[in-house]
């Protein structure tokens, strides 16, 4: 394994994949195109332009008041959960 | 009863010409048969449609009243699988429904299923999905086009009038193209996105596919509006699209860009494109050729890369098989979700996550991601100069027409597919209303036009495209295959 398949391989961990030796070679292709992608815009003057975050400015520049609203049910809330107990996601230990 | 449209049908249904139950059964063997040929649906909601049926009441003053629709399983429906066509969600059940849901719902439109798309709306050929990918209605060994694949082929088939998608890049525009119906993507913040599962917020869009520019503008004027609960929603008023529609648009000025312009290398459909100039011209339009800096449109796609891939892989952290999504047991909780998440996502995912997550890291973040955020700015900045001097943008939706299934990705650092394929992401990163309307055929498949406008200006963008359709013939065109 070369330094940028390690390096990758480390990335998708932090990514929280675990990257097969099978999947690397495409992953490589894939990194080199986007490598390419920031060299294109390396070149680039953007001394002095802002970030732009969003398409233009959002009109929305207050809070709501604190109030509770579409509130859902714990029933509700841990009905995608694949293993729940006693009202609680259930995962395995962390301490023994 | 193939190939109806809102106004048709509800026509119809006025002039009790048709009976609403016999027509939904109708729909339902016409819907399997659909099915059957592009494999464009993800469930279909028969029993959830019929059981409205028993207690609806037909309005003559809503145009929605009992049309029945699609939506693409990015959409949460609250009850019914949301899948998103990816493995990590394949069982999820959403407790609410998406705003533009209920607000369809409250029109009484009734959503006969949810349609695939590339997985997690990331992908352009609709080949990612989890239930394989979607045939094109013209030829069903082509694809659809993607992520709205599912959605574009669906009413392309003719099957209902209407179906629901989003765009972060073109993914209502271009599958609109290749399935040769109208897709539209109103400007950011006109439609609320609450409750539509996310790829890259800064970048998405939802919208809708109709075969008619009427229907397109009854569509959208019932999705629109501020919602509470999306902060990017706008307060400003919905406008009465479809009784503004107008056909005469003289003067109105329109530009086109000349280096998008000369890269379509494909004769016919330059001719074509030429032919619409003309059409617009003979409207007592203003039609011309406009340069656009080339460095900042051969930066289109590495800008769109970097900041979508890098929105997606923070917007999909909470995908890990704890709170909900498919979920792989292990000894630890870190080794679930590395687990869950490796076995929940496709290969081409996993790869945009983690370069997204490149981007992201502090050592890059700046190098990255901000100057990707950077050019953005200057790439909206040069597009917003055109719109100082010009109503809209006219541009061809591809250079090709839709391709065989089986056909490899094409070389993505071409200037062809840098600047042509990926113009229509300049509507996202300014957030300005696009439309594609179907504008001809080449090789007997369907092709695309692209009309952009300024922010909010839907109007202008519809009766554009209304006068067009009356001049092309091609309203309500579509393919429902062999009997």
């Amino acid at each position: 394994m070369n330094e940028t398949e390690e390096m990758l391989k480390a990335l998708g961990l932090k990514t929280m994949f675990a990257i097969s030796d099978e999947e690397m070679p495409a992953l490589v292709k894939e990194y080199e195109v986007f490598m390419n992608h920031v060299e294109v815009l390396d070149k680039i003057d953007t001394t002095d332009v802002d970030i732009l975050a969003f398409p233009y400015e959002i009109e929305t520049s207050f809070l709501r008041e604190d109030l509770p609203n579409h509130v859902i049910s714990i029933e509700d809330a841990l009905k995608n959960a694949p293993s729940v107990e006693d009202h609680q996601i259930k995962m395995p230990k962390v301490v023994g | 009863m193939y190939g109806l449209t809102i106004t048709q049908l509800h026509d119809m249904l006025k002039n009790k010409e048709i009976d609403i139950k016999t027509y939904y059964e109708q729909l339902f063997s016409d819907t399997n048969e659909v099915q059957q040929r592009l494999n464009a649906f993800v469930t279909i909601t028969k029993e959830e449609a019929l059981a409205k049926l028993d207690h609806f009441q037909f309005d003559e003053n809503n145009w929605l009243s009992g049309i029945p629709f699609v939506a693409k399983d990015n959409y949460s429906t609250k009850g019914i699988k949301t899948t998103a066509s990816s493995r990590m969600l394949e069982h999820y059940v959403p407790i609410y429904n998406a705003h533009v849901i209920d607000k369809l719902a409250k029109k009484d439109c009734i959503m006969i299923g949810k349609s695939s798309m590339d997985e997690l709306a990331m992908g352009g050929t609709n080949k990612s999905a989890l239930t394989g990918p979607v045939g094109n209605p013209y030829d069903a060994t082509r694809i659809a086009g993607g992520s709205s694949g599912g959605s574009a082929a669906i009413v392309g088939s003719g099957l209902v009038p209407f179906a629901l998608g989003s765009d972060t890049g073109d993914s209502i525009r271009k599958p609109a193209g290749y399935c040769g119906v109208i897709g539209f993507k109103p400007t950011w913040g006109r439609i609320s996105r609450y409750g539509v599962i996310p790829y890259a917020s800064s970048l998405d869009h939802v919208g809708a596919f109709t075969r008619s520019v009427e229907d397109m503008a009854i569509v959208i004027e019932a999705m629109s509006g501020r919602d509470e609960r999306d902060m990017t929603s706008s307060n400003r008023p919905v406008e009465a699209y479809y009784d503004h529609l107008t056909s005469d648009i003289q003067d109105k000025k329109i530009a086109v860009i000349q280096n998008i312009y000369d890269q379509i290398s494909n004769s016919e459909i330059k001719e074509n494109f030429d032919h619409i100039i003309d059409l617009y011209k003979k409207m007592g339009c203003t039609v011309d050729f406009v340069e656009y800096d080339e460095t900042l449109l051969k930066a289109m796609l590495p800008t769109y890369t970097i900041i979508a891939n890098s929105e997606a892989t923070s917007n999909h952290a909470c995908l890990d098989g704890v709170k909900y999504g498919t979920r792989v047991d292990a000894a630890t909780p870190d080794e679930v979700m590395i687990a869950s998440r490796t076995n929940g996502f496709g290969a081409h995912i996993k790869r945009r996550f983690i370069l997204g997550n490149l981007a992201l890291a502090t050592q890059n973040q700046e190098k990255m991601f901000r100057k990707a955020q950077r050019v953005r700015r200057l790439i909206v900045e040069e597009l917003n100069k055109i719109y100082e001097n010009y109503d809209v943008i006219l541009g061809p939706t591809a250079g090709h027409v839709a391709a065989k299934i089986e056909e490899e990705e094409t070389d993505r650092l071409t200037d062809e597919y840098l600047i042509l394929e990926n113009h229509l992401v300049l509507g996202n990163f300014a957030g300005t209303p696009s439309l594609t309307l179907p504008c001809g055929f080449v090789d007997e498949m369907p092709i695309g036009i692209n009309i952009m406008g300024k922010l909010f200006e839907e109007q202008t963008v519809l009766n554009a495209a209304y006068a067009l359709e009356k001049e092309l013939g091609l309203k309500n065109k579509y393919a429902k295959g062999e009997a």
